[in-house]
């Protein structure tokens, strides 16, 4: 048998969602060659091949099961054990790893969520999954330093409106479908009794500061000028996108949001005209 | 061509210890072995543990998803990321398994066992050398365990991996944990495949531990590195003298301090028995 062939055979037992011994004569119909497995597979007995290989069965599954869980603790606690090895066994099916660093398993779920039956015993499942994850992406992505506001104290007024910030890496902006935050604070927690997720379209801001990931709501102005932000434009522009929020209290409100992300430590850097 | 480079004697870094290292630092061991890929992303709290280490000690990098036997190459973008980890990292070698561990761009995140062919060894030339020439060094190969082997395998073990090293000009990265659950599970001798593999290949030894799940040994990586292991290691440095090893202790690992000490039985069994260079 060729490597390849050998290689084809062997990857589609083990990522069958079921045991070998139920897809091995699934595979068979298509591939007669396949079965029996002592025709490829060195073993004492045909069930001992069976057993061999589901020892790779399970590895695949228990050990991608395993990242999952890491990546999305609040949303274990929240539909249970069960509901969530269901969910990946379906997840698996339909996004398995397409690359070869495991951190990126998991990048899919919140997606797969949005359309997964189990959204409908849990509505809020899929918002909670993508707050997790961007708290994930915040977690190890590139340092940064941390712009203070001492480096305002030189600027003329003419130079806040040509200034430039850059925002810290981890910044993450969310737009969710439900108000999780309270929820996902509770299953932080371990609290027995989790507060309702209303059905509440809400803002969110994540990022990290030293080795810690943040997050917190925001109003869709803060969010609009965090993106205009992130978007690279001069301070003069960010209160454009503020003006349709904010009318004439933008000044205060730009510099008021400023003030905080400096605070939060949100600015990587402020890019001062020469 | 590959050469080993003396160490000494080291451990994994894991994330159960980096609070230890932040808090106190390094002490006790002679080097840290990272997983590569768990030092992709670049920033946080992993890469301010692993700056940590690497101004103590040195550091080498150890891969778990090269897949050098996989049948398509290894991906550019896996290579570009490995390549800015070596810049970074500054490693003294880089290791991989002697495994395949996907098909067509999907990925198990295991270590899947070839079947030992002259086939298979010139797939697996082609894919080092192709790997050594993009990252410019030589690399080390290591055994894994296994629990299936192939009807259409035509040498055993021992002599795929040596041929692979040979052919490909890189290094073995002996796992003698992997050789005695492989041993167990096929019903070979561990003994006749470690006086098999030529001290000159050798550029370094893993150490752990397994589970005896009845009818196969399993290589769990949980517990101290047991008597079996430590009778083949003794047996190994007095024959080819002193080479790096790591202990690897991935479940419930203990205190940093509990593992450092397993490496300093590895230091004394060399000290006892390797002959005078």
């Amino acid at each position: 048998m060729k490597l390849a062939e050998l290689q084809e055979r062997f990857w589609r037992l083990i990522t069958a969602p079921e045991p070998v011994s139920t897809a091995l004569p699934e595979l068979a119909a298509s591939d007669p060659g396949v079965a029996p497995l002592r025709r490829w597979i060195d073993a004492d007995s045909e069930a001992s091949a069976v057993v061999r290989l589901d020892v790779y069965a399970g590895m695949y599954f228990f050990r991608l099961l395993d990242v999952l869980r890491e990546d999305y603790p609040g949303l274990v606690k929240l539909v249970g054990d069960d509901a969530f090895h269901n969910l990946v066994v379906d997840y698996l099916l339909a996004h398995p790893s397409d690359n070869p660093s495991l951190r990126w398993l998991g990048r899919h779920l919140p997606g797969h969520l949005d359309d997964h039956p189990l959204r409908g015993r849990f509505p809020a499942a899929a918002a909670l999954a993508r707050l997790e994850w961007m708290r994930g992406e915040a977690f190890d992505v590139e340092d940064a330093p941390v712009a203070t506001a001492a480096e305002l104290a030189v600027a003329t007024p003419s130079a806040w409106s040509a200034m430039r910030l850059r925002m810290h890496p981890s910044l993450r902006l969310l737009d969710l479908d439900h108000n999780v935050l309270p929820l996902w604070l509770a299953l932080e927690r371990g609290a027995e009794a989790l507060p309702e997720a209303p059905a509440q379209g809400i803002h969110a801001v994540v990022w990290r500061r030293g080795f810690r990931v943040y997050h917190r709501s925001a109003t869709r102005a803060e969010i609009d000028c965090l993106r205009a932000a992130a978007g690279g434009v001069t301070f003069a522009a960010l209160c454009e996108t503020l003006w349709a929020h904010a009318g004439d209290d933008t000044p205060a409100r730009a510099v008021g949001y400023l003030r905080t992300w400096l605070e939060q430590e949100i600015v990587a850097s402020i890019a001062l005209p020469p | 061509m590959w050469q080993r480079t003396d160490l000494g004697h080291g451990i994994g870094l894991r994330l159960a210890h980096f609070e230890h290292i932040l808090q106190q630092g390094v002490s006790g061991v002679d080097w840290f072995e990272i997983i590569s890929e768990n030092f992709f992303e670049p920033g946080g709290r992993p890469w301010a543990v692993l700056d940590r280490v690497r101004a103590a000690v040195p550091v080498v990098m150890h891969g778990v998803s090269m897949g050098i036997g996989s049948p398509e190459p290894v991906p550019d973008a896996y290579l570009d990321s490995l390549v800015g980890l070596i810049g970074r990292v500054e490693p003294a070698w880089v290791s991989d398994h002697l495994c395949w561990g996907g098909v067509g761009g999907r990925y198990s995140h295991d270590l899947l066992p070839l079947p030992h062919t002259k086939e298979a060894v010139d797939h697996v030339v082609r894919q080092i050398d192709r790997v050594q020439e993009r990252i410019g060094r030589a690399i080390l190969i290591e055994n894994v365990s296994s629990y299936v082997s192939f009807a259409d395998s035509e040498m055993p073990e021992w002599e795929f991996l040596v041929d692979i090293a040979r052919r490909a000009g890189c290094g073995v990265l002996l796992d003698v944990n992997n050789i005695h659950v492989s041993a167990r599970n096929h019903g070979f001798s561990a003994e006749q495949y470690l006086d098999a593999i030529p001290a000159d290949c050798i550029g370094q030894v893993h150490l752990a531990g397994h589970t005896d799940r009845g009818s196969y040994l399993f290589d769990s990586h949980l517990g101290p590195v047991p008597d079996s292991v430590w009778s083949l290691y003794a047996r190994l440095v007095a024959r080819v003298g002193r080479v790096p090893s790591l202990v690897e202790w991935d479940e419930a690992t203990p205190d940093y301090e509990v593992v450092v000490a397993e490496s300093h039985k590895a230091a004394a069994l060399e000290r006892d028995l390797a002959p005078a260079a």
